[in-house]
């Protein structure tokens, strides 16, 4: 299996105090497959998806490692050179679609903005790519959804609207940071499907979460995080048979609630 | 102990605040509660689970129906009676960062029902909170610190402190551990269980986990759309649930295992 992203000795420091929010962490996601990241709250999970899209402030945070994209180290390029990547390449479904909005911009105005940011299209041209892709989501009634802005629709709404955003510009890869947490069972189910089939397009993904049901639906390997370093690495089967590492078990434990 | 009879709440819809169409959260709603035994109450988003907590608790008075504790319908007591009500029956709620006053120290947020509804010494109110501060596992050097300064586990932790301490005879904890971590999750059920266990309470867990509902009590509602639509009283597993959206529910949960995805 090709590895499509290589992540080496991935550190993230505070610049002002020196913590270290992430520390010596190597991962790599083939092409095709689903990695899935676990760990709790303070582990370094978004941290890392943030270092990896560009997303850390360089006046706050010190990066260093390495993060090689199909060859190309992202913590080298140049900004002009990494923008055309993000989006086109690789692109990012954020936590909350709440705030992922603009919330005084119509939510057609928006799609239509991120996408003529990234290719040459006309309005008329966007608006139709974009209707095709959110009825492929499952969204009817598009042109209320176009015209709605980000507090007229429920999260679950939001949520698909994103993808759709992201897949939209076709990339090799994407990045879901806790996609689905702020969502109910139900919503959740439909987003987990979502993403088994844009696996299934050939389209890979690291799937950030804390909760072992999503990696068990949809990871092929899975990195677990405990206080910013990586724990285990492994195929998801071999983490939820034989987990090595105690902080594993133990999560595992605490995920499957059992009476005894 | 505690018996709900055709309770309904109605509000006004927000979204068209002209129309006289009242949008109901909660409908028709009968059961009872007995001593000393967990009860679980399941459902999603906006079925009602929240508004039938607070009304249990006292908190927002019922549009039409009556909750009767011990055989008296407490919408019809006395201001006083009703507030030495709330000693019976407390809320558990889950944003504890929110539930907790910012500028109040933790002792303070702790001891401040105590010193509203029992007529304790000042020592004996010291005793009270240092004995349920150790049930809870918490050290007394958080005492004197501001909620910001604890983690959302201890924020919780208090919480249940602070109702515990009233040893009242039903405590209904509304979604009270659905932001933490799996682990802290964990050791708070565990802690909660013990805790019923020595106080003998009623516990109404209202979560949208089946598997939490599950952990806490044999005894399970199903809430959809403002109705119970399922009532279960000895449920072990997934299979104990009949009702289609039960089983919807638990359909759309992720699986345990990679084999079975």
């Amino acid at each position: 299996m090709e590895p499509l992203l290589t992540v080496n000795h991935l550190s993230v420091r505070l610049k002002k105090k020196g913590t270290s929010l992430v520390n010596d962490v190597s991962f790599q996601a083939n092409s095709g497959q689903i990695l899935g990241i676990i760990g709790e709250s303070g582990s370094g999970k978004s941290m890392t998806c943030r270092a990896l899209m560009g997303l850390l402030d360089p006046s706050r945070f010190l990066i260093s490692g390495e993060a090689l994209f199909k060859g190309q180290d992202l913590f080298k390029l140049p900004s002009k050179k990494l923008r055309p990547l993000r989006g086109n390449h690789i692109a990012m479904i954020m936590q909350n679609p709440m705030t992922a909005f603009d919330p005084v911009t119509r939510i057609g105005s928006q799609m239509v903005e991120t996408l003529r940011a990234h290719q040459q299209s006309s309005k008329e041209q966007a608006i139709a790519s974009i209707t095709q892709e959110l009825a492929k989501l499952g969204l009817d009634d598009v042109p209320r959804i176009l015209n709605s802005y980000p507090h007229e629709l429920s999260g679950g709404m939001l949520q698909r609207i994103m993808i759709a955003l992201a897949l939209l510009l076709s990339p090799e890869l994407i990045i879901a940071d806790e996609a689905t947490t702020a969502l109910d069972v139900h919503t959740q189910a439909v987003i987990l499907e979502e993403f088994t089939a844009i696996r299934n397009a050939g389209i890979s993904m690291i799937v950030v979460t804390h909760n072992f049901g999503v990696l068990a639906k949809l990871a092929d390997d899975v990195v677990v995080l405990h206080d910013g370093s990586v724990v285990e690495h492994g195929s998801v089967y071999q983490i939820f048979d034989k987990p090595t590492q105690p902080y594993t078990q133990e999560l595992l434990q605490a995920s499957n609630l059992k009476r005894g | 102990m505690i018996e709900v009879r055709h309770l309904t709440r109605t509000y006004l819809s927000r979204r068209s605040p002209k129309s006289k169409e009242p949008f109901v959260s909660v409908n028709d709603v009968s059961f009872s509660l007995l001593e000393n035994t967990p009860y679980a109450l399941v459902g999603e988003s906006g079925s009602g689970k929240s508004t039938l907590a607070m009304m249990l608790a006292a908190i927002l008075p019922p549009t039409n129906g009556e909750i009767l504790l011990d055989g008296n319908n407490i919408w019809a007591l006395s201001p006083k009676e009703l507030r030495l009500m709330h000693g019976e029956v407390q809320l558990v709620l889950q944003n504890s960062q929110g539930a907790l006053d910012p500028r109040r120290r933790i002792y303070e947020s702790i001891a401040e029902p105590l010193r509203k509804l029992r007529h304790l010494t000042r020592q004996e109110e010291q005793h009270t909170v240092h004995d349920i501060l150790h049930k809870v596992q918490l050290q007394d050097d958080i005492l004197m610190r501001f909620p910001s300064e604890l983690s959302g586990g201890q924020q919780s932790r208090v919480c249940i402190a602070r109702a515990m301490a009233l040893a009242p005879r039903l405590v209904i904890f509304d979604e009270s551990v659905s932001g933490l971590d799996v682990t802290v999750q964990k050791k708070v059920l565990d802690l909660l269980l013990n805790l019923r266990q020595e106080y003998q309470s009623t516990f109404l867990f209202i979560t949208h986990d089946i598997d939490v509902a599950l952990y806490m009590a044999d005894h399970i509602f199903v809430m959809k759309e403002g109705k119970i639509v399922e009532s279960i009283t000895d449920a072990h597993g997934y299979d104990d649930f009949n009702h289609p959206y039960s089983r919807e529910l638990i359909e759309s949960l992720p699986p345990k295992t990679p084999y079975n995805r």
